[in-house]
């Protein structure tokens, strides 16, 4: 069988336009619905499942709080201990420890060499000026040479020495150095904390 | 396409363009922001939950009342002048030094909190500071002794491993007529309360906390320099 289309060619135009168009709205109104829907579906998501949610959630926190009051003066105890123990860690890395500083002074010392003064300050510079006596020129320099050779000073210099004589008729030589103190030594004496 | 189908088009995009603005934005916008809310409620429901268990297990530990008596004397919460001075005075007692002199001053000052050089990275355990709260303060002092100066050395012992915190700025040593004098300058320290925030990381005790705390009289002691490895001086203020 043969279907022939007798209309006149107009009228095709027409009806084919007319289903043009039917198929556009269709198509449209499918989106707009579509997006209509789709509005609602996230709002209803919010709405029943999220918020819920957040609420239970935060229900619990505050219930977690209130329960937590009650260890108020635990928790200033632990915040006050784990703050002095920061603050103890900060002022010990910047602490000099004298008792070793001197110590590896003393084991500078040469035999023949008294020491009648020293002065230290490490916010002067230099940190240490420190007055001797001796009886050689040898033992203050070999003095000087060791404080050099230390890792706790740097620095050294003779400052004056003066020779003199005492009431047995034997030469004196009185000295003066100065030097500063190594600052990796601090850091160095501090890390070697815990045992 | 004719020109219905174009209307049509048009029509529909403003339609879309308005349903989008007016109901689907607003929508998003709040359901995200609630997501969000929600998703910054759990974590701070883990933290707090964290919080409650940390202390919980803190209430058991008998030793926190110790840790925190010790935390308090050795950076108390005020000037504490008078223990200061028994301090000072004890440490040189103990190492047969006589006391000439102390003198403090007790205008003191806030210092600037020195850098922690020793340990820059960041653990959930490690405290973290915050800009709140009052700063450490200072409490300045000067003091006299005299005795000899192998004693000496065992009094800047003792302070250095006191249980307080101090720290000796400045001394001057002299050997007059046989006998040994030092003058010390340093300073003590304070601070009113703490400056840390209440968080779970702020709340954990760390086992270095409790070593350093339980272990004041060793912790941060210096090597004891072999004396060998010198001329055998002793006393380098005695003569020769």
């Amino acid at each position: 069988m043969v279907n022939i289309n007798l209309l006149p060619p107009e009228n095709k135009l027409k009806v084919k336009q007319a289903k043009q168009s039917a198929n556009i709205f269709s198509i449209c109104l499918v989106v707009v619905i579509l997006l209509g829907v789709s509005s609602f579906i996230l709002k209803a998501l919010k709405n029943d499942l999220l918020q819920p949610e957040l609420d239970n959630t935060q229900k619990q926190i505050e219930t977690q709080k209130a329960q937590l009051s009650s260890y108020n003066d635990l928790e200033n105890k632990a915040l006050l201990i784990n703050d002095r123990g920061q603050l103890a860690s900060q002022v010990g890395s910047q602490k000099a420890y004298w008792s070793q500083i001197l110590q590896d002074l003393v084991n500078d010392v040469p035999t023949n060499v008294q020491v009648s003064s020293l002065t230290a300050d490490l916010s002067k510079s230099p940190n240490f000026v420190l007055q001797g006596v001796t009886d050689s020129d040898r033992d203050a320099i070999k003095f000087k040479d060791k404080l050099e050779s230390s890792s706790f000073f740097k620095d050294v210099n003779f400052k004056s020495s003066t020779t003199s004589q005492d009431q047995t008729s034997s030469q004196k030589l009185t000295f003066s150095l100065e030097f500063n103190l190594e600052q990796k030594s601090l850091s160095t004496s501090s890390n070697k904390g815990v045992k | 396409m004719n020109k219905t189908s174009w209307t049509i088009v048009i029509v529909s995009l403003i339609i879309s363009v308005a349903i989008g603005f007016f109901l689907i934005r607003p929508v998003v916008f709040s359901s995200w922001k609630t997501y969000k809310s929600d998703q910054q409620a759990k974590k701070d429901l883990t933290e707090t939950s964290g919080l409650k268990d940390t202390l919980a297990k803190l209430i058991k530990d008998t030793q926190l009342n110790n840790l925190y008596t010790v935390a308090s004397s050795y950076i108390p919460e005020t000037a504490d002048s008078g223990n200061l001075i028994i301090e000072l005075s004890g440490a040189a007692e103990q190492a047969n030094m006589k006391v000439n002199g102390i003198s403090l001053d007790t205008t003191s000052q806030p210092q600037a909190a020195p850098e922690d050089t020793t340990n820059k990275t960041t653990t959930p355990k490690t405290p973290s500071s915050t800009t709140t709260g009052s700063s450490l303060q200072e409490v300045p002092f000067t003091m006299k002794i005299s005795g000899t100066f192998a004693d000496f050395q065992k009094f800047l012992q003792n302070i250095e491993t006191s249980s307080r915190l101090i720290s000796v700025t400045a001394l001057s040593l002299a050997q007059q007529n046989n006998a040994f004098s030092a003058q010390i300058s340093g300073k003590a320290y304070w601070k009113k309360g703490t400056s840390l925030d209440k968080t779970l990381a702020n709340i954990q005790i760390s086992q270095d906390t409790i070593n350093k705390f339980q272990n004041l009289k060793s912790y941060g002691n210096p090597i004891n320099l072999p004396v060998e490895s010198g001329f055998g001086r002793i006393d380098p203020f005695a003569g020769f």
